[in-house]
Formats: structure tokens, sequence, C-alpha cells
């Protein structure tokens, strides 16, 4: 008996040995991910980036979304948040340095929500999933996640139509469900801005001409979205038109800056519409996953 | 439900147990312990943040069920929410940690969450510290079998604890120790000898479209400590494969193999005592999932430095640097005889210490497809290098009489800020501090006791960094205990060197403590300071905090 358990132990001890591979270069794949059929409705994936210009590890996550969305297109659609940690916290306008207020009432909203700072900047949700045990996810986590994520059907489509010029216009959005569905969903449409040149801790580094991309800048229908409907059948569609002024939405910030932030310098206008983008997310009310996103420029 | 089915198994497993014959009694233990802590609002120690609940709490109870053969333990834990020191992902109540064994034949079981270590844990080592918020219980099962007198085999499979959830890597593990002494023939040997091998892989499927990770790693570790009259030396070396963390860019990704060496002599006779430790420390960090997250590491690399108690002696602690370090921490220990001119009627015991640790020759060997640091970087150098921390340091333990017992330190202490807290390289650079300690017993009649901290830290910035520590420190502590029942506490620390005059602030705490039999009751109020927690090399920052705290613990 002693004789089989010691050769049972033996023999597991020899399988376990197997459990080991070690790769030899190239550590690279070729590439090419598999999109699937693209020319139908397919399932986008949002990443949101919590970050802070003072924050000397951000820029790798920055580059962790770069890398994705090289990878897989315009399925991933990324949005950049600073909270209000200490990393987001601008200079006086006196300063040389760091005076840009990158930080919002929504970006600050959805920190408060779903606890991002606290566990340490940079962190990130892929299309909220986990909330509210697993939804905090290292840069590293992305990846897999977009991954899992991006294997699941769609279950709505989303057109967005864009009618802005000189900063003043509307944008519409229609929904179609296509499936039939049980739960309650909210739809949320808002404003990105990419290329905003300001300075941006990287390691060590101090970069005056930090490019940050994909800068939340206003949700425009409150920070949690609008109902869109509570059951669905396959085909059934939700429409809506919104009035956009910008420079509207810049004093709504720039009133929260001085206002509301700590330490808020009322620097945080400037919008370039040309580089702004709007984007559209609806996510289940139960569970508060993001289930659809789409992308599209606010000047078309 | 699973904590259902998890209760169920608890009974079931104690009825068995109570069907038996009662050669042995049924035997229900435990603990129970609550915290709970109010939190104000004070600007001037830095807690800005306001906190909704006001109150918070963590709370735990241990049940452990033996009888005969059979053991079952559950740990219920609550936080409601968890105390700010706490991460907050620690949220709501639960019941993480239950499990069932038992012993036949040599052969022990183990199903449900256990907590193992193999060798000094270079490879494997769940635990748990509630003070640290590190507990990365196993679940799954475990063997452990002797077939023969001085051979020890265990073998596990499981998944590792991240708060009230587990990660995603499913951790394979075997140990085999042999201790020489114990086999026929063997018994009589002068030298007594333990070596022991370990192998331990995690799974975590590959889903990154532009790598190609491994979905088996493996770690596996050899080690012999030997003894032979006063004499002890221990050696350990442990290797893991490669162990990119998975990301989507190329340059976070290391190919590179991970190693560590353990190196451990000591000497003892009466009177005297000398250690010697060293380790060398490349890319080993080891996780129960690829991404780089503190709650994922299932290895431990122990420290190279004193475990200080003193407040001001661990202001700056030591924390381990699994990516690549080289250290050593060297004590003696020497008791002047009694009755001699330093020894006095009691005899002194000095221990003199010294701990250092610095970065490796060449840095953390580094693999992928732009870059190579694939290095055998010297196992023992020093010059050079970038300090990450010294300290040496003496301590006098000296009992003058029947009532009045004493300990002075006296350190000298360098700490990398920015290696160590995760800094920006120059930011805050290496501080310097200087601590005197002098610690004053007296017993004043039967029964009462009252105890003297007086502390002090002078503190000297890198004038090359662009910003500067804390400064200069005083504390005072007493402590009156009225022994066995009661204890009173006052201190106050003061930071009267800042820099900043408006952060020369004082950090005064009272608190008081009733102990009867198995129960004890502690309340308190005062104000932390921000700071870095470790145990064991192992660190975590805690805010500045403000506010009354409870302390019930109980055993049953």
């Amino acid at each position: 008996m002693k004789k089989n358990i010691l050769y049972g132990i033996i023999i597991g001890f020899l399988t376990i040995l197997y459990s080991c591979d070690v790769i030899e270069g190239d550590y690279m794949t070729d590439g090419t991910t598999n999109l699937g059929d693209t020319t139908s409705v397919v399932k986008k994936v949002l990443i949101e980036d919590f970050t802070g210009h003072r924050c000397p590890n951000c820029p790798s996550a920055a580059a962790e979304l770069d890398a994705l969305e090289n990878a897989y297109g315009d399925r991933v659609i990324g949005i950049a948040i600073h909270p209000h940690s200490n990393f987001s916290i601008p200079n006086p306008l006196s300063s040389s340095q760091y005076t840009y207020d990158f930080r919002t009432l929504d970006g600050d909203n959805i920190d408060d929500m779903f606890d991002m700072t606290s566990v340490g900047l940079p962190v990130g949700m892929i299309n909220r999933i986990g909330f509210n045990t697993n939804h905090q996810l290292s840069k590293e986590e992305w990846g897999e996640k977009v991954q899992e994520e991006l294997e699941k059907d769609p279950i709505f489509r989303i057109n967005i139509n864009s009618n802005v010029s000189n900063g003043i216009g509307n944008i519409t959005i229609e929904v179609e469900s296509l499936t039939n569905l049980s739960s309650s969903y909210n739809i949320v449409l808002c404003l990105t801005e990419n290329n905003i040149i300001q300075w941006q801790k990287n390691i060590d580094i101090d970069n005056e001409e930090y490019n940050h991309k994909h800068i939340l800048r206003k949700i425009l229908n409150t920070t949690f979205g609008e109902n869109i409907g509570d059951s669905f059948n396959s085909g059934d569609t939700w429409s809506k038109n919104y009035t956009v002024n910008i420079s509207e939405l810049e004093n709504q910030n720039e009133n929260y800056s001085l206002n509301t932030s700590f330490m808020g310098n009322g620097n945080c206008t400037g919008w370039i519409e040309d580089d702004m983008e709007v984007i559209a997310y609806i996510y289940n009310n139960s569970n508060n996953e993001i289930v659809q996103a789409e992308k599209i420029p606010l000047i078309n | 439900m699973k904590n259902v089915i998890i209760l169920i198994l608890l009974i079931l497993s104690t009825k068995i147990s109570l069907s038996q014959e009662d050669y042995n009694p049924l035997e229900i233990r435990g603990n129970f312990e609550t915290n709970l802590q109010s939190y104000f609002v004070d600007s001037s120690i830095g807690a800005n943040e306001p906190t909704p609940e006001r109150v918070l709490n963590n709370a735990y109870l241990n049940l452990l069920i033996t009888k005969g053969k059979f053991t079952s333990g559950l740990r219920y834990e609550s936080y409601l929410n968890a105390l700010k020191d706490y991460d907050p992902q620690y949220r709501g109540n639960g019941i993480p940690f239950r499990f069932i064994s038992y012993v036949s034949d040599g052969l022990e079981v183990t199903v449900g969450n256990y907590y193992e270590q193999f060798g000094s844990g270079l490879v494997l080592r769940t635990y748990e510290d509630k003070g640290l918020g590190v507990d990365n219980a196993l679940d799954g099962l475990r063997l452990k079998y002797s077939p023969f007198n001085g051979l020890n085999l265990t073998s596990l499979i499981g998944k590792s604890r991240t708060y009230f959830d587990y990660s995603e890597g499913i951790i394979r593990g075997m140990d085999a120790e042999i201790i020489l002494n114990e086999i026929k023939g063997l018994e009589n040997s002068k030298m007594y000898s333990i070596i022991g091998a370990s192998f331990v892989s995690r799974f975590q499927s590959d889903n990154n479209p532009s790598f190609v990770l491994p979905e088996n790693v493996a770690a596996f570790g050899t080690r012999a400590n030997l003894s032979y009259g006063n004499i002890n030396y221990y050696l350990e070396y442990a290797h893991k494969i490669n162990d990119p963390v998975g990301s989507m860019v190329q340059s976070e990704n290391n190919y590179a193999n991970g190693k560590a060496i353990v190196n451990n002599i000591s000497y003892s006779q009466r009177g005297l005592g000398i250690t010697f430790e060293s380790h060398f420390v490349d890319h080993m960090e080891f996780r129960s999932a690829r991404a780089k997250k503190k709650e994922y590491i299932i290895n431990y690399i122990p420290t190279l430095s004193k475990q200080h108690t003193y407040t001001l002696l661990a202001m700056y602690p030591c924390a381990t640097q699994p990516e690549g370090e080289f250290g050593f921490n060297t004590n003696i220990f020497y008791k002047i005889p009694k009755k001699s001119l330093l020894g006095g009627k009691y005899g002194t015991k000095l221990n003199l210490n010294f701990a250092r640790t610095n970065s490796i020759q060449g840095g953390t060997s580094f693999l992928n497809d732009i870059d190579s640091l694939t290095h055998s970087a010297a196992l023992f150098k020093i010059k050079g290098e970038t300090l990450y921390f010294s300290d040496f340091n003496l301590e006098v333990n000296k009992k003058i009489n029947k009532t009045i017992k004493t300990n002075f330190v006296l350190a000298k202490q360098s700490y990398n800020k920015d290696v160590l807290e995760g800094k920006t390289i120059g930011e805050y650079g290496i501080i310097k501090s200087t601590i005197a300690i002098a610690d004053i017993s007296c017993k004043i009649k039967k029964g009462h006791t009252i105890r003297i901290e007086l502390q002090t830290l002078k503190s000297k910035d890198d004038p090359n960094a662009q910003k500067k520590g804390d400064g200069d420190w005083h504390m005072i502590l007493t402590e009156y205990t009225i022994s066995p029942n009661w204890f009173f506490a006052i201190q106050d620390m003061y930071n009267y060197g800042n820099y900043d005059e408006e952060k020369r602030l004082h950090y005064a705490n009272v608190s008081m403590g009733y102990l009867k039999g198995a129960n004890r009751f502690a309340i308190g109020y005062g104000k932390k300071r921000a700071g870095i927690f470790c145990v064991g090399g192992v660190c975590k920052e805690v805010p500045s905090s403000n506010g009354f705290s409870l302390n019930i613990s109980s055993n049953f």
C-alpha cells in the first residue's frame, strides 16, 4: 500500500515536471488578429484608462492601449480619464509645468463609482467587466480581457451621426437590438480629444510635449447616461438627437475646475474640434457591463 | 450557495467524528477579532479624503474542529468596509477560507484552503498576514506523505486567493525533503543534514494576439541544511523559466529566466551567536497570474534586515526587491557574563547587526526579440552598485536590578526611498538617518509596571534629490500595566525637523485595554502618520488617519 502511494506520488511529480513551456524566440507572433467578419455588426470593446499627468508609470498604460488599437483596429475604443487623485492635480497657472487640468466631473464620478484610484494608477477597466471585485485591471491584464470580450457576440448596433461645425451642431444616436433581451440598458454619449500636447511625467522624465490621447472631455447625457429600455425584441430601435455647443461644454469644465476640483485652476479649455471624437456605449444596468461601443470623429 | 456547502461539509465532518468511538474527544477551538476605527478629516496630517461611512470595521473568526485524525476549519471575514490601511478590494463578508483534512496511515489529505511553504519560500509561499492585508491561500487539494522515516513528500494543486476571489492561474507543486539523520543507519551521524527539492508550475492560457506566451511557467529549487557542532549552514537555489507579464507592448514582456540564491551560516555557543545571511535575486517574482499585481505574488524572498519593533527604527524599513537585489545581514549576539565588570549582577546582552542590500551587477536580466540582457551577474558585488538599504545598529539589553530593565539601541540607516517605495529615481534619493532608542521598564510594585520609550531620529536628505524626506523625529511612549488586567499607554511622535514648517506636527495616541481570561478589549484615539509598514520585507503604504479605535479579541 505504502509503495503504491509512493509510486503514485512519484508519477504525479513526473507529470508536473512536464508542466513547463520554454519559449525560445521569436516571441512575437506575425501580428495578425482574426477580426472576424467586419462587414456586419461587430462587438467593440471600451477601455477606460485611469491616468494622471504626474503619474510616472501611466505612459506605459497609454502604450498598452496604443498596442491594442494597433492589434484590433477600431474594435478597441479608448477613453483616458484623469480622476481626482494626486497624480492629476495641476500646478498654479504661475508655474511653468503641469498647469493643465484634465479632470472632469464625469471622470471623477466614474472613479468614485468604480473605486479606481484607490488601487493605484495606472489602472483600467475593460467594458467594466468584473464589477465589483475584479474590474480594476492592471495594464498587463487588458490584452487578454479585450480578447475575451471580442469573442462575444454583439447584442446592439450603435450608429452615430455627427453634424457639428464651428463648435455648434448636433449628434444623433440610433440603437438597434440584435437579439431578444430582458435586461435594462443605459446609453452614454461622450466627447474625447486626442493630440493634446501637455506635460506628462514619464518614469523620471518630465515631458513637456507629451501627446495625450483619448482624453475624456464631457459626457453629454450625464455620467451614467440614460435608459434605452428594460426589455428588447430583436430589431427594436431607439434614437435620440443631442445638441452640442463646445464652448458651453468648455465653460462647464472650467467651472468644475475652479469651483469644485482640489487646487483647480480653470486651465482646461482650448478644445480643438478636429481632434475630438464622439463615443457612445451601452451598458447593462444590473452588472454595469458595457455590451457595445461605437466611435466616430466629431467632425466628418 | 458555496458557503452553505462548506457548512454542510463541516457539520458532516463533525458528525462522522462524533459517530466514531470516542477515543479522542471532539475539540472546537478558535479565535475572534474585530477592529473598528472612526475617521475624521484632518488636513494637517494629509487625511483629506472624507470617509462617507465615518466608521470602518474589519473582523474575522477562525473556527477549528478536530477529532482524532480529522480536522476541519473555516475563517469568516468581514470588511464593512475595510479599514483605510487595508486594500479596498477586501470588501463585504464571506467565508473565504475553509478546509477539511485527515491523516490516515501516514497520508495527510487536505481539501479546500491551505497555506504552504517550500523551503524558505523562493518558489512557493502562501501565507496570511492581517496587518499587511496579504492572504494568498491556495484552494484545491494537498497531499503529504512520509513513505519511510526521513522522507517527506508534499504535492498540491490549487488556485491562489486574491481578496474574495481566486486568480486565473492553476498552481501545481511538489516538494520532497529528506532528513538524512532519520534514515536507518545514519541516525548517529554527527552531521545533521536535511536536503530538499521543490517544483512549482503555473498554468494560464495564452490569448495574447501579438506574443507567444508560455502557458506553463515553472519554478524549481533545491536546498540543503547542514549542522555540525555549533555551525549551521543553509543553501538554497531557485530558478524560474520565462515568465513575461503578457503585455501587448514588446518592451514590457521579459522572457529571461529568474534565479535566486540564499546562503546562510550561523555559529552559536553559550553566550555567543554569529549569523551571516546573504542572497542574490534576479527577476524572481513568481505570481499566480502573469500580470504584475501584488496580490498575485506566491513566492517570498526572505528579507535581509533586522525586524525592528521600535517605531522610529522601523520608519524606513527594507522592502525586498525580487526583480534584482544582492544583500547580506550579519548579527553578533553576545552576553557579557554575570558578575563581570560590564556584565553586572545579571549579565548584559549585546546584539550588533549590519544589513545591506544593493542592486545587482548589470541590472535585472532581460530578454525579448529586441533586447537581451541575460547575464551571469556576480553573486556577491557591492562596489559600484546602487545602495538600496543599509542598517548598522547596536542593541544593549541590561537588567539593572529586580525592578529596572533597560534596552538601548543606536542605529545608522540609509534608505533608498526611490527604489524601495517605487518612486521616480532622483525624486528623494537616499535618506540617511541616525536613531537612538532608550527603553526603560520599572516594576513599581507587585503587578504594576511602567515602561518608557524615548526615541529620536536625525535625518539627512539626499543633496542631489528633487524632494526632501520628513526630517527629524522625536517619540515618547509611556505604558502602564497593571497585570493581569489593565494597560494604559500614551505616545507622541513629533516631526519637529520637517523641512516644511506646517508639517512639524505631533502625532499623539492614547490607548487603554482590559484583559480578562481569553478576552481582550482595547480602545484608543489618535493620529497615525502616513508611512510604510513592512513585515519580513513585504511592505505596504498606509495612509494617515485621525480617529477612535476599538479592538476586541477573544479565544475559545
